[in-house]
């Protein structure tokens, strides 16, 4: 929208604010913004997060229409995460107000037009009584308390307060966002630790003294998102006691840090708890905070500035890197620390590395058990290592996927936002209804559908869901249900978009396909392959181009995407009652469960996601068609016959019809019945990739190295399934 | 185009097919493995003969007789599978080449190595990097890159019969 018009105005070197962060900064905020609604907690912290990014600006004025802006959207901010961290309509409504505020004045800052002043109703303090009631012990404002006494006030009279005062996690209502909070804080904390010892080194700006002071900021942000008071408050006296360092009104003194660093070390130690009660290894019980010591440094601290000590560049002694902290509780925490990690982030490229050399591992052991000399030799101790061996290898195996596992939440998560959104912009009414979120998939595969899963719910709430005028019309509730469904199943998942919209006509698809000439008119297609038109490039239903759909994808895409994922998509729809499309997807992108087939010799490789079953065809079962080619009777059903010693270029003579097995395949594109030599098992091979010098070719999906240490081909289920069948193959013909 | 360049000097693989032979610099040479089972790949023009297993990577494998339209012969345990390194839309890639046998690694003098002689335009001509010639033998220096890049067999030069003139082609 208007991102372009900041970013030309942006040539103006005159500007010292970087225009553009901010412009960028903003942008996403109202991406955020667009999510959030009354009521909810969702997308607070981004907001909270955006918001602390636009006040740590380089090269903002403390004064000026944008520094009192910032104020005041900080103070709508503050009542919310000091309250009960749910947004409430005035808030989402002042936000919207104030982004384009800022957004406008930006704009004429730059082009040099007059600036907009701040809306007068916003200066002033709309709700303060109300948060003075919540919380009268917390100092009315957060981020640029107006003096040094307040806070300094405030940390001393907490002390007389509570000596150790506690909270109580929310469990198990609370359980994933503590995980969160506990891993998130522990990275935070120790990111304060290290910031610190630099302050102390003197090495560090105000840089340095920022991020401590933003990073207790953000403790203290998800500290009372999560409702656990009394580490909010505790958080704020340290954020407090920084605010006076960052302003200036405090020097970086010994008594500082020691402050600073004995307040983390208690903050450390709650955290930890938090750790053990969210993993069940302590029970749910009230957690103690130590945190009179540290207010009696606090408050040392915050005196020290009228009586100054010698410190304008503190103690270039210690520069071991060790805590100076006194005593030994601060040291005994850190490794605490350490150890209640029970989350650590890996590297992907080394996770993935991992993953890759178990997958050579099991081929490996695999060949060594095929040698000869091995499989004779009659040794009972060696045969008990081998099995151990194998144990160990399948468990190793196991372990590595399930570390790139990641569960489909996230990516749910995301989905329920776009609903609300999208819903309300197109003028229909919509919920997102989410089951199986907790099914785990590659981490890849994750990644990778999360487009997908946004273009296909952009449809179903473009193209499928009615208007309430409508759907009341049709007998419907006004509001529409999309069901998003993940469930394991068939050794893959299996993912489901389901809406209660309109359905899809197949006749008006068929008749828009042809209007496109994309089919051919004479040419007569089952419900399933008219319904399959819309995945053809170039197929839009969309009489006017809207708004959502407008964004250039369409449905080919969105196949192309699964398909390039090894998955598949199917479409149920039922005219007035919805659609419902699936998505079988494999487990991982890395290994491939198949059953190795044997044809004229040569050994093979098909998914065994895509086989239904294999079977010797009795010699009443084969039929030719005329011009449908041969065909297999199952279980009362025409099957289409694919001969693929032919379609394979194989010379040599391939089993008949007789002596041979048929492997039922079922994909996304249709059935077929492939005709093999031979099965000669099942077994999970790694997929490896057969470079550039096959692009072109389409049967194969890739290779895997079997136990023998030959290559075997894995063959493209898919394209078998979308292959003619003939009975006598026309070179070049392909009807 | 680099064709009328002359080769740097410098070692080189050399090998032959049939009774023609045949020169790499050795820069471009991975290594060298011994044939052993290819699998067939569908769909590929008949000088792409498949892939191997080359410890735990899969490689694409050319016959270079195929490549270079000669007759098929049935290889004996002299043939090897030569693993070359090169270019592929600016990315190094490596593939196998197989060869009747592999000769030696030599050592080619600047004085020993020629252009390719001006085939009167002809394309093959840009196959041929230039031709060595030692006191034994006359040998095309392969154009690998360029061969590698054309995805139909490519038919070389007759180089032999015109190595009496390169012989004193030195620039």
């Amino acid at each position: 929208m208007t991102a372009d018009s900041i970013g030309a105005a942006d040539i103006d070197p005159s500007g010292v604010l970087p225009v553009e962060t901010a412009a960028a900064l903003l942008e996403r905020l109202a991406e955020e913004l667009a999510f959030v609604t009354a009521g909810s907690s969702d997308g607070l912290l981004p907001v909270n997060a955006l918001m602390m990014d636009l006040e740590h600006l380089p090269g903002l004025s403390t004064a000026g229409p944008l520094a009192e802006g910032l104020v005041v959207a900080r103070r709508w901010l503050d009542e919310l995460l000091d309250g009960e961290g749910l947004f409430t309509p005035s808030v989402i409504q002042n936000l919207h107000a104030w982004h384009d505020w800022v957004f406008d004045y930006l704009v004429a800052r730059e082009s040099g037009r007059p600036m907009v002043a701040l809306p007068v109703q916003w200066r002033l303090p709309v709700s303060a009584p109300p948060q003075a009631a919540v919380l009268p012990t917390a100092p009315p404002t957060v981020a640029r308390p107006p003096a040094a006494p307040p806070a300094a006030h405030a940390a001393t009279s907490a002390v007389a307060e509570a000596d150790s005062p506690s909270f109580q996690l929310r469990l198990p209502d609370d359980i994933e966002l503590l995980r969160e909070f506990h891993s998130e804080s522990l990275e935070l904390l120790r990111s304060i630790e290290a910031s610190v010892l630099a302050l102390e080194e003197g090495s560090a700006g105000p840089d340095v003294v920022n991020a401590i002071f933003r990073a207790f900021h953000t403790f203290k942000g998800s500290a009372g998102f999560l409702q656990l008071e009394a580490l909010r408050d505790f958080a704020h006296q340290l954020e407090s006691l920084l605010d006076e360092v960052r302003s200036g009104r405090l020097a970086v003194s010994r008594r500082v840090i020691d402050a600073i660093l004995a307040g983390a070390d208690v903050l450390a130690a709650c955290v930890v708890d938090v750790g053990h009660q969210v993993s069940g290894a302590m029970p749910v019980q009230p957690i103690r905070m130590a945190v009179a010591p540290v207010l009696v440094l606090v408050r040392r601290a915050l005196v020290a500035d009228s009586a100054p000590e010698v410190e304008s560049t503190p103690n270039p002694t210690p520069t071991s890197g060790i805590v100076p902290s006194d005593g030994p509780s601060g040291a005994a925490n850190a490794i605490q620390l350490d150890r209640a990690e029970t989350f650590v982030r890996v590297d992907a490229g080394k996770l993935d590395a991992l993953v890759n050399l178990v997958g050579e591992l099991v081929i490996t052991q695999a060949f060594v058990l095929e040698n000869r000399e091995l499989k004779g030799a009659d040794n009972l101790e060696l045969g008990y290592a081998i099995r151990k061996l194998q144990r160990i290898t399948r468990e190793l195996q196991h372990n590595a996927l399930s570390m790139r596992m990641v569960p489909i939440s996230g990516l749910f998560r995301k989905m329920s936002r776009l609903v609300r959104d999208l819903g309300a912009s197109l003028g229909k009414q919509a919920r997102l209804v989410v089951i199986g979120e907790e099914t785990e998939l590659d981490r890849h595969l994750v990644e990778q559908m999360g487009d997908v899963l946004v273009h296909m719910i952009r449809n179903a709430l473009d193209h499928g869901v009615e208007t309430p005028d409508e759907r009341v019309a049709a007998g419907k509730e006004p509001m529409a249900t999309i069901r998003l469904t993940a469930a394991h199943a068939h050794g893959g998942v299996l993912i489901e978009v389901a809406d209660d919209g309109r359905g899809i006509n197949d006749g008006a698809v068929y008749a828009r396909a042809v209007e496109k000439r994309l089919v051919d008119p004479h040419h007569d297609l089952t419900r399933e392959e008219r319904l399959a038109l819309i995945f053809l490039p170039g197929f839009t239903t969309a009489s006017a181009v809207t708004d959502v759909s407008g964004r250039g994808v369409g449905m080919d895409v969105v196949k192309g995407n699964i398909e390039a994922l090894r998955g598949h998509v199917d479409i149920a729809t039922e005219m007035g009652r919805g659609t419902t499309f699936s998505i079988r997807l494999p487990l991982t992108l890395s290994q491939i469960d198949g059953f190795l087939i044997r044809v004229s010799g040569e050994r093979y490789i098909l998914s065994s996601a895509a086989v239904r079953e294999c079977f010797r065809p009795g010699p009443q079962s084969l039929s030719t068609v005329h011009e449908r080619g041969e065909m297999v009777d199952v279980r009362g059903r025409q099957v289409p016959m694919l001969r693929l010693a032919p379609l394979l270029g194989l010379r040599t003579p391939a089993a008949t019809a007789q002596t041979g097995i048929i492997v039922l395949l079922d994909t996304g594109a249709g059935e077929r019945a492939v005709l093999v030599d031979e099965v000669l098992g099942k077994q999970e091979v790694i997929i490896k990739n057969l470079g550039d010098t096959f692009v072109g070719q389409t049967l194969v999906t890739g290779g895997a190295i079997l136990a023998d240490g030959r290559v075997a081909l894995i063959l493209d289920a898919e394209a078998l399934a979308r292959h003619p069948v003939r009975v006598m193959p026309v070179r070049g013909d392909v009807a | 185009m680099s064709g009328r360049n002359v080769p740097i000097p410098g070692r080189y693989l050399t090998f032959h097919l049939g009774a023609s032979h045949y020169a790499v610099p050795i820069a471009v040479v991975r290594e060298v493995v011994r044939m052993c089972p290819i699998t067939a790949v569908p769909q590929m023009p008949d000088y792409v003969r498949g892939v191997i297993n080359l410890r735990g990577t899969v490689l694409a494998v050319l016959d270079l007789r195929a490549k270079f339209r000669m007759e098929p012969i049935e290889y004996n345990d002299r043939a090897c599978i030569i693993v070359l390194e090169h270019r592929a839309g600016g990315r190094l890639a490596q593939i196998g080449a197989i060869v009747d046998a592999v000769d030696d690694v030599i050592v080619i003098g600047a004085a020993q190595l020629a252009a390719p002689p001006d085939f009167a335009g002809a394309v093959e001509g840009r196959f041929l990097a230039g031709v060595a010639t030692t006191a034994d033998q006359v040998r095309a220096v392969l154009a690998m890159d360029e061969i590698l890049a054309s995805d139909v067999s490519v038919e070389l030069p007759d180089f032999q019969s015109l190595s009496t003139h390169t012989g004193t082609g030195v620039s």
